[in-house]
C-alpha cells in the first residue's frame, strides 16, 4: 500500500536498479523492431513539458539501448537502463513521485537513463534525471532523485 | 516580476494551494519551505536548467548516426 510510506517519517522509495533478465526472445524480425510500451508522461520531459504521450521501443540491434519516441512530437531520446551502465545505482524517490507513479509496488518501478550522443561520437547518460515509470500504468516521469547530488548527469559510456 | 518583502516565518501563498515560506536567513543564504501539490513539480532551477540542456542536447539525434555508434557500444 502506498500509506505505509507517506507515513513514514522519512518515507521514501528507494530503487536499487538490478539488471533485468536478458532473457528477451528473438522472434522479432521485423528489423528487430518490437511494439511500443505505450508511456504517459503528466509533465512531459525537462524542457519539453507539452509533450507526454511516448512510446518505448525495443530495437534489438540496439538491445540494451531502447528508443523513446514522442507521439504527439517527432521526437525520439535514446534510453538504457543504468544497471547496463553502473553498479549500485540508487535513485531515491519523493513520496509525491510515489503518488504520481501510482507505484503500489517496488517491482512495477522501472527506471531508464537517456542518453547522449555527443558530436565527438561519445555516449553518456543522464543518471541524474532518470525515467522512472510504472510498468502496470505505464506512468511514466522524468524525476531529480532526493539523492540528484551524488549522481552524474553525463556517464561516460562503453569505450 | 512581482517583488515582495518578507520576514524569517512570513509566507506567500500562489493561487490559493501553494505555500512558500521563508524559514530562516543567515547572511547570504535563505532557507525556503515550499508547499504545493504533488503535481506540481518542484524542484532547484539550476538542476532543472541542467537537466532540460541534456535532453535537449540528447534529442533530435540523427538516428541513423546514433545506431551505427551504439551498434559498437553494445558489440564491445
Amino acid at each position: 500500500m502506498l500509506c505505509h510510506w507517506q507515513n513514514s517519517c522519512h518515507a521514501m522509495l528507494t530503487i536499487e536498479h538490478k539488471q533485468q533478465e536478458k532473457s528477451e526472445s528473438t522472434t522479432a524480425t521485423d528489423g528487430g523492431l518490437k511494439p511500443g510500451l505505450p508511456l504517459h508522461f503528466a509533465f512531459g520531459l525537462l524542457g519539453f513539458e507539452a509533450n507526454k504521450q511516448f512510446e518505448l521501443i525495443s530495437d534489438e540491434e540496439l538491445n540494451p539501448f531502447q528508443w523513446l519516441n514522442g507521439v504527439d512530437a517527432d521526437q525520439s531520446f535514446l534510453v538504457i537502463q543504468p544497471a547496463f551502465a553502473v553498479e549500485n545505482y540508487t535513485v531515491e524517490l519523493s513520496d509525491d513521485d510515489v503518488a504520481m507513479l501510482e507505484l503500489q509496488n517496488q517491482a512495477d518501478a522501472v527506471v531508464t537513463c537517456i542518453a547522449t550522443y555527443h558530436p565527438d561520437e561519445s555516449v553518456t547518460i543522464n543518471l541524474k534525471g532518470p525515467i522512472i515509470y510504472n510498468q502496470k500504468t505505464g506512468e511514466a516521469r522524468q524525476i531529480v532523485p532526493l539523492n540528484a547530488a551524488d549522481l552524474s548527469l553525463s556517464h561516460p559510456m562503453g569505450n | 516580476m512581482l517583488v515582495l518583502s518578507r520576514k524569517p516565518k512570513e509566507s506567500i501563498i500562489i493561487n490559493g494551494n501553494i505555500t512558500v515560506s521563508v524559514l530562516r536567513i543567515d547572511s547570504d543564504n535563505v532557507r525556503i519551505g515550499i508547499e504545493a501539490p504533488m503535481e506540481i513539480p518542484v524542484m532547484r532551477q539550476e538542476i532543472y536548467n541542467e537537466i532540460s540542456q541534456n535532453n535537449h542536447a540528447a534529442a533530435g539525434l540523427a538516428k541513423a548516426k546514433v545506431k551505427l555508434k551504439v551498434k559498437e557500444l553494445v558489440k564491445s
